[in-house]
């Protein structure tokens, strides 16, 4: 909100520079966004919160200047002359919804002329961002910038008989605004009327059939309090946001548009050469009792941290204009009716510190006697997940969690039943659902990239998918990972390989291991939007937590991919409970180990997890290793599958001779055989 | 007989500059000082001829000779390997070497996770919560009830069946406050979205929110507090300054500003010139919040505190469209990406 300095500087007496004013400003009450040097004058951008509607004027920020500098505001030239006629005679005022609209006052002022508005009237104007339109309306649109208060001007003779009603708009009540629109009407919209038809939105904008004009004589001046609900629904409902309603619907001043319109009528006098009839016409029926805002003292400084001095808080309640008694400890504060943020001890707390300059309250760190917590085994578990991924060369991405419709659905998990749809998305298709699988988004990032020619990417990211529920949505943390599996990337000293399956597999194993679960099995996937013979299901017990493999041609195309990619998702929220279960440690054996070789063929469809169960099975206690040294499958071995397998033996209390190993590796010979291997 | 030694050293010596490979060192070294046949040796085995009484400096002479011999032999050949040592090829020490393959932390959540740290050892817990909310927990909770015009600066996303997407990560303090009893000491940290989408806004962002209620809790507690945590973050030369703001939550409310930590508080392009950087938003906790919860607020006070990642991190790395955080551009990511 614009303000000008030099008209600032008519309300206050300063002995500071503008920029110096600005500073004291943001830091004791009002932020000085910007100040802006223009023509001889200063413009200071304020950054008004939407408690201080008292600072949305000229005043109220000299007001605040003079709080802050302790000293008091100039008076300000409200005479005029009454007469030529009771007000009353020409204007009557019924208010017909008095929750809405809690009091109406209006003035009648008399053969006026318009014209062009004096320069510095329309300087200042200039200054705050409004145009100058003529005299008549721009001595309203001036007091509002000066003292905050929202009036409206009608000409008298197009209101018949000066009668006014204030009430509820009829369902589908027509009404051509000001600004030439027509409003279509109803009953949560509080019109200004005459007596047969609406002729304002109350607070919000006038109609364009009454409203000053060039010819306008007579003018009936208004000045109300609108209810601060009543206004902002009404002001929504039509799709307006105006000077007026940004007010009402912040509380206005219930008292002080009397003297706004005072300013008013003697700008009208004094500029336009009106005749001021007698009398205000006061309707107010919805009163506003004086509000008084008890503060214990001591209380203020324990909450503030600071002693502060009785004889301080007395003087910056009055230089806030507030009434201040201090009875024992207690204070006992009346609040003018322009401070409508100032109604609990909390309330009053602020304003002394603020005041008192918060830069002046010296900083401490709280000791806070709480019970030593751990951090949250989701929390844990999310970094441990983390932790491998990074370890294993994978780079985090963070996608939105909205997405397309389509996207979501090829790959939805099994059951996840309809997505939760945003209602006003900031893109429609594109992000209209919540994501139900962290799939569409990882495509997506690999696309984004491989338009700008990186491949041979390694992604992950851990976030949470969405599922509608009765209630309280459900919301589950996922590690999803992504690759795409280009070609090798030449290198001298050894090739960069693409990641593959079997690079996810030992990344899924390794969380495992690190997250202390090892009741996980890998086993044949059934995800569609996979490759039949690329994918797997990882398990614990019944409960399928992941899948990975390589994407199926068809959601490939989709995201209109060249190269086959590589997805993963786990649930890491379905295993947190059970993750980092006790360890011991066991000590290796200090005897040394024995290793053998062992090459043979088995028969197509036979799996490694057999061969393993084999050897293991051999009943030799000694085995610590077993691992694949060499696996080849082709014409040479007649379509069998021929492994070499290493297999480590070991005591823990002996050293092994090579007989006894000889003995070992015989047993895991039998039982191969048992298998159907041929021994190479 | 000495002439004779004499003359094996002569030949030596026009030997041993005619011989430069090892098959040519070692050759000389049998020829003169052979086991079998070696010249020398054969000296040797002349002591016999030798007059008595010369006999020993004969024998002084040989050994002498065959020591002179083998000396040089070795020095030759040593001599040799130098050479042929840096003749040889040798190791190129600006080859490029395979790199290892590292992860990167993406530069948002790496911040969040530099936050979170500050907060951890100052004996924070880290509390969670849905990222989908109910009006109360995300609005009437916290003071703002529905028209209050302080909604308008969160534009929201509605969800079906009456939910929404938490605007801010404060409904993690209302569901904190509902369950447990104060001393509440806690950081909120996660995802939040607000109806926005240009260059300095995304529908989706993150937050560190935190939240400290205690018996006596004051304003001074947070403004040590933070500036504790800016000292932590930006440098301990930062300078914070606390400007009276308005939230529904809080009262009183500051906003907080550090010296930009480009020009130091000079002035420059970064801050506008003015020489502040606005980080977060904070204040003493609202009695009404604390009523809302079923918290004493003549008992209880505290404060809270809310800042966005995301702009942290637009300002650290000089970028200047936020949307571009979240398109994940891998040469973006293995710039900036943090590592573990």
């Amino acid at each position: 909100m614009k303000f000008s300095w030099e008209w600032i500087c008519e309300h206050v007496k300063l002995e500071m520079e503008a920029a110096e004013a600005a500073e004291l400003l943001s830091l004791r009450g009002l932020t000085v966004d910007e100040v802006i040097s223009e023509a001889g004058d200063v413009v200071f951008d304020i950054d008004i919160t939407t408690n201080r509607p008292d600072a949305m004027n000229h005043r109220g920020v000299a007001r605040e200047l003079a709080a802050i500098t302790g000293t008091r505001l100039l008076p300000l030239e409200r005479s005029f002359e009454e007469r030529g006629g009771k007000a009353a005679d020409h204007c009557r005022v019924e208010i017909v919804d008095a929750a809405g609209c809690h009091r109406f006052c209006a003035r009648v002022i008399k053969g006026v002329t318009t014209g062009p508005s004096p320069d510095w009237m329309t300087r200042r104007l200039e200054r705050v961002g409004m145009r100058s339109i003529d005299l008549l309306v721009d001595i309203t649109n001036y007091v509002l910038w000066e003292l905050g208060h929202p009036l409206h001007g009608y000409d008298l003779k197009l209101v018949p008989d000066g009668k006014i009603v204030v009430r509820r708009a009829e369902r589908g009540e027509r009404l051509k605004m000001i600004d030439g629109s027509e409003k279509v009407l109803d009953p949560d919209i509080l019109v200004i009327a005459d007596a047969s038809r609406a002729i304002g939105v109350g607070g919000v904008m006038g109609g364009f059939d009454t409203e000053i004009n060039p010819s306008t004589v007579d003018i009936l001046l208004e000045g109300a309090y609108f209810e601060p609900v009543v206004n902002r629904r009404g002001a929504r409902k039509l799709g307006l946001s105006t000077d007026a309603s940004f007010r009402f619907e912040r509380g206005a001043d219930i008292n002080g548009m009397v003297g706004a319109i005072e300013r008013c009528c003697h700008l009208y006098e004094k500029l336009a050469g009106g005749q001021v009839l007698e009398g205000l016409v006061d309707q107010y029926p919805t009163r506003h009792e004086p509000v008084a805002v008890e503060m214990d003292h001591r209380r203020l400084c324990s909450f503030a941290g600071l002693e502060i001095p009785e004889q301080r808080v007395g003087e910056i309640a009055a230089a806030l204009e507030l009434g201040a008694e201090l009875d024992r400890h207690t204070w006992r504060f009346d609040i003018p009716s322009f401070r409508v943020d100032l109604e609990r001890e909390a309330d009053l707390f602020e304003e002394i510190i603020r005041i008192v300059g918060f830069d002046n309250v010296p900083p401490t760190i709280p000791h806070v006697a709480i019970e030593p917590q751990d951090k949250l085994k989701l929390h844990q578990v999310i970094d441990a997940a983390e932790g491998v991924m990074l370890a294993a060369g994978y780079t985090e991405v963070l996608n939105y969690d909205f997405i397309d419709p389509e996207g979501n659905a090829l790959f939805a998990p099994p059951g996840a039943g309809k997505p939760i749809k945003v209602l006003n998305p900031i893109a429609e298709p594109q992000m209209s659902i919540m994501r139900q699988s962290l799939a569409a988004s990882l495509m997506s990032t690999i696309r984004h990239n491989f338009n700008r020619g990186v491949s041979g990417m390694r992604l992950f990211e851990i976030a949470r998918v969405f599922f509608a529920a009765a209630g309280q949505p459900l919301e589950r943390t996922i590690l999803g990972m992504a690759a795409d599996e280009p070609e090798p990337a030449p290198h001298w000293h050894s090739p960069r390989c693409p990641a593959d399956f079997y690079e996810f597999k030992g990344v899924i194993e390794t969380i495992f291991t690190r997250l202390g679960i090892s009741d996980i099995i890998i086993s044949e996937g059934t995800e569609e939007f996979l490759q039949p013979l690329v994918r797997a299901a990882v398990r614990r017990g019944d409960e399928v937590i992941g899948w990975f493999g390589r994407v199926a041609d068809g959601p490939q195309a989709h995201f209109d991919l060249p190269h086959p990619l590589l997805l993963c998702q786990l649930d890491l929220g379905a295993v947190a409970g059970d993750a980092f279960p006790g360890r011991s440690f066991r000590r290796g054996s200090k005897f040394p180990s024995i290793s053998r070789d062992l090459s043979f063929t088995v028969a197509p469809g036979t799996s490694f997890a057999r061969v393993r169960g084999a050897i293991e099975g051999a009943g030799v206690d000694e085995i610590v290793e077993i691992s694949l040294i060499d696996l080849y499958r082709g014409e040479a071995t007649g379509g069998r599958t021929s492994l070499t397998v290493r297999v480590v033996y070991q005591s823990g209390e002996r050293t092994l001779t090579q007989e006894e190993a000889e003995a070992f590796h015989g047993k895991v010979r039998d039982s191969l055989m048992l298998l159907g291997v041929e021994i190479r | 007989m000495n002439g004779q030694l004499n003359d094996i050293r002569a030949q030596f010596d026009a030997d041993l500059r005619a011989g430069t490979t090892a098959e040519a060192l070692e050759g000389l070294r049998v020829k003169y000082v052979g086991r079998k046949r070696g010249l020398v040796t054969e000296a040797f085995k002349h002591i016999g001829d030798v007059p008595p009484e010369e006999r020993g400096a004969y024998g002084k002479a040989c050994n002498e000779l065959k020591q002179f011999i083998s000396d040089a032999l070795d020095a030759a050949s040593s001599e040799l390997d130098k050479a042929e040592q840096e003749a040889a090829p040798t190791l190129d020490i600006t080859l490029p070497p395979p790199l290892p393959r590292i992860g990167r932390r993406h530069p948002v959540s790496d911040m969040m996770r530099r936050i979170e740290t500050i907060f951890v050892e100052l004996g924070y817990a880290i509390a969670d919560g849905p990222q989908i909310e109910s009006d109360f927990n995300n609005f009437e909770a916290l003071n703002m009830p529905p028209d209050h015009p302080a909604r308008d600066e969160q534009d929201t996303f509605y969800l079906q069946g009456g939910m929404l997407l938490r605007t801010h990560t404060s409904p993690v303090q209302i569901r904190t406050m509902l369950q447990q009893p104060p001393p509440i000491q806690i950081i909120c940290p996660g995802r939040v979205y607000r109806r926005d989408y240009d260059i300095t806004h995304t529908p989706m962002f993150f937050q560190v929110e935190g939240l400290v209620v205690d018996r006596g809790i004051t304003f001074g507690d947070l403004k040590g507090t933070l500036e504790y945590f800016t000292h932590r973050m930006f440098g301990p030369q930062t300078r914070t300054r606390f400007r009276p703001s308005f939230f529904p939550f809080t009262e009183p409310s500051a906003e907080v500003d550090i010296s930009c930590p480009f020009c130091g508080g000079g002035g420059c392009r970064v801050c506008k010139n003015s020489g502040w950087i606005e980080i977060m938003g904070s204040g003493m906790v609202d009695p009404a919040v604390f009523s809302n919860v079923g918290i004493d607020p003549d008992v209880y006070t505290g404060f809270a505190f809310g800042m966005g990642i995301d702009r942290q991190v637009l300002l650290l790395f000089g970028i200047d469209d936020q949307r571009m955080l979240y398109e994940n551009d891998m040469r973006m990511l293995e710039q900036i990406g943090g590592w573990r």
